[in-house]
């Protein structure tokens, strides 16, 4: 594996003054791999996208592309294809001469340069508008040109800041399944920026979900939706129910313990890393995983958190029931829509859920100590 | 009460500005025209012989003083404002209020201030010997470059952000990036600024008079000196060239450049 790593980030930090915007960052990426930044805006994740491109320095830590070293190098020099969110393209060239423009500075010959240019334009199906101005595209066809652009350079790595954020819901669907058809055609390794989960969860071989200048969690999709390590990725990705707790048994070989909610029932959970005895966790359940019945039931083998309904929302053939759980924390629940399964306001309703799907996630990454890898 | 809509009175103050503003330049032209001695309105019959006038050596000679002087004042300050305009527009540094207010300066001082205050220092620097163009255009330079410095920066305020960003990572080395992406995206910002610091110079006076000498004078000087003998119809004349010429320069400019997102703030270009 550590022959495949085209790009490694090693304890990459970016301080402006005081404030910190990227914390001990470490970050590899794979020959073709595509992995996302996924945070809130001002989780960092731009920023180290910036150090990797060569926009921003870094106060501490290195960078290495195909075995060479990046920092000090200017963006010039580093042979890296980036895509903007507002395209950024040169609004007084047509499309050729802005997806020339990277060749025309590599010195590449005339006809060479035409024949490039003219082979990525009909690859993003732009063969006709070459010789357009920006101003005349589309926000979704400037974004083409852009791809194109950083594309036709033949760059050591692809770099994508929020590529999709401007576009509307549609046309950001179509350019998802676009962007990753020709990343993969060209087997280019890429960095894809994001806030957007689904963007995430649909794009990418693996997904770093950054908080506050740290990369909380590093997995594949499934492995990111299924094990999130801390509440902050259990709650960025998709929705989910969160019951405060309190460890009382650590994980067992099988990896279950038991935790105490706040409403004092002692339940199982499912341990995914070591956490020790006495610590705050929640307990994550994804709503598609919980069930709900009336009144107050006990099961063996079953989580079941006794709470009244405060709102039932009808989504077509599946319904999403909102509770205030014992001891005041939100639940949500997703069911099939069935006539038998009806559920009133204020009533009385346990939520169900199998102890494999009661993940218990520490607050914070750092909480016990352990960095998650 | 009058029965009077809102839009008929204003379209009367309208007129009536633009009476005031260009009646005493119709007038002027006018004038030029006349045929008799006396400057008078409206004109005794019609002739061209002070136009003859105005067009030889006598005065054609401060013309295109005054036109060297400008040309030179315009591309001097808009090279000087161009790393005034990116240092003030790019960086936060410490003084850099300060520069804002030297940069400013000409513009809120009175001329006369800067006038005196610049044939001070040529007298102390032992420049006053060689007084004349060189010393001119020096005081043109610093009186125009605040109008450079702000259509330029307003230039560069426009830029589309990440375009710089952008041409880096493609390998453009930081000259390319100013030469190839820069300077044609300002390229507005820097004719228009030239342009008004063209104009600036072109009609000075007041800077003019305490740094020309005799031989060495803008047409401004020149036709100040000659009034103190009256208003002859020459002047008519040779005032209507000094406005024919930056209302020429500013009709070819407007075909390429909008000036307007210049005078009116619109957006940058």
């Amino acid at each position: 594996m550590p022959d495949n790593v085209v790009l490694r980030l090693s304890g990459i930090e970016v301080r402006y003054g005081s404030t910190v915007a990227v914390e001990r960052l470490d970050l590899a990426v794979e020959e073709g791999e595509f992995v996302t930044l996924l945070g809130p805006s001002g989780c960092g994740k731009t920023t180290t996208l910036g150090v990797v491109a060569g926009f921003f320095e870094p106060s501490a830590g290195e960078v290495i592309l195909g075995g060479k070293p990046l920092v000090g190098l200017p963006p010039f020099r580093r042979n890296i294809g980036v895509v903007f969110q507002d395209y950024a393209l040169f609004p007084h060239m047509t499309v050729a001469q802005n997806v020339a423009f990277g060749l025309k500075m590599r010195k590449v010959s005339t006809p060479e340069i035409e024949r490039r240019v003219r082979e990525i334009l009909s690859l993003v199906r732009l063969g006709e508008f070459a010789d357009r101005h920006p101003q005349h595209l589309s926000g979704g066809q400037r974004q083409r040109v852009a791809l194109a652009r950083a594309l036709v350079i033949r760059p050591r790595l692809l770099l994508l800041d929020e590529p999709l954020s401007n576009l509307d819901l549609k046309l950001r669907e179509e350019l998802r399944l676009e962007i990753v058809g020709l990343q993969r055609q060209l087997g280019i390794a890429t960095i894809f920026v994001t806030h957007d989960q689904t963007e995430a969860l649909v794009m990418s071989d693996r997904i770093a979900v950054m908080k506050d200048g740290r990369i909380e969690q590093v997995d594949t999709p499934h492995g990111i939706y299924e094990k999130p390590v801390t509440r902050f990725v259990a709650e960025f990705i998709g929705s989910m129910t969160f019951v405060r707790a309190e460890l009382v048994e650590p994980a067992d070989e099988e990896g279950f313990g038991t935790a105490r909610t706040a409403g004092g029932r002692i339940v199982p959970v499912r341990l995914d890393r070591a956490m020790v005895r006495g610590l705050p966790v929640s307990i994550a359940i994804r709503p598609e995983k919980a069930r709900l019945v009336r009144g107050n039931f006990t099961g063996n083998g079953v989580v079941s958190l006794p709470g009244r309904v405060v709102s039932v929302a009808y989504l077509g053939s599946r319904q999403g029931v909102r509770l205030d759980l014992e001891g005041g924390d939100r639940g949500m629940v997703e069911t099939v829509a069935d006539e038998s399964e009806t559920f009133a306001r204020g009533e009385e309703v346990s939520l169900l859920a199998e102890r494999q799907d009661c993940v218990a996630v520490p607050d914070s990454a750092t909480v016990d100590g352990a960095a998650a890898d | 009460m009058l029965g009077l809509r809102p839009w008929t009175v204003l379209r009367a103050v309208v007129a009536a500005i633009y009476i005031f503003m260009l009646g005493p330049i119709v007038i002027t032209v006018l004038v030029s025209f006349n045929a008799g001695t006396r400057s008078v309105f409206p004109p005794e019959g019609w002739s061209l012989k002070w136009w003859a006038e105005a067009l030889s050596e006598e005065w054609i000679d401060p013309i295109l003083f005054s036109l060297q002087l400008a040309s030179l004042a315009a591309i001097l300050s808009c090279a000087v404002a161009l790393p005034l305009a990116f240092g003030l527009t790019r960086h936060r540094f410490p003084g850099r209020n300060l520069v804002v207010l030297l940069v400013l300066g000409p513009l809120l001082l009175p001329t006369l201030a800067t006038g005196l205050g610049l044939l001070r220092v040529f007298e102390f620097s032992g420049l006053i010997g060689s007084m004349g163009f060189w010393t001119l255009l020096i005081g043109h330079v610093v009186i125009c470059i605040p109008f450079a410095v702000r259509t330029i920066a307003v230039s560069l305020h426009g830029l589309p952000s990440n375009v710089e960003a952008a041409a880096a990572s493609l390998g453009a080395s930081r000259m390319v990036v100013l030469v190839k992406i820069i300077l044609p995206l300002i390229r507005n910002g820097l004719v228009a600024g030239a342009l008004f610091a063209f104009i600036h110079s072109f009609t000075d006076i007041n800077l003019s008079l305490f740094l020309a000498r005799p031989g060495a004078s803008p047409i401004t000087v020149k036709i100040l000196g000659f009034l103190e003998f009256g208003f002859a119809p020459t002047l008519a004349a040779v005032s209507a060239i000094t406005l024919i010429i930056p209302l020429v320069l500013v009709l070819l400019v407007q075909r390429s450049a909008r000036l307007g997102d210049f005078i009116y703030g619109e957006r940058g270009a």
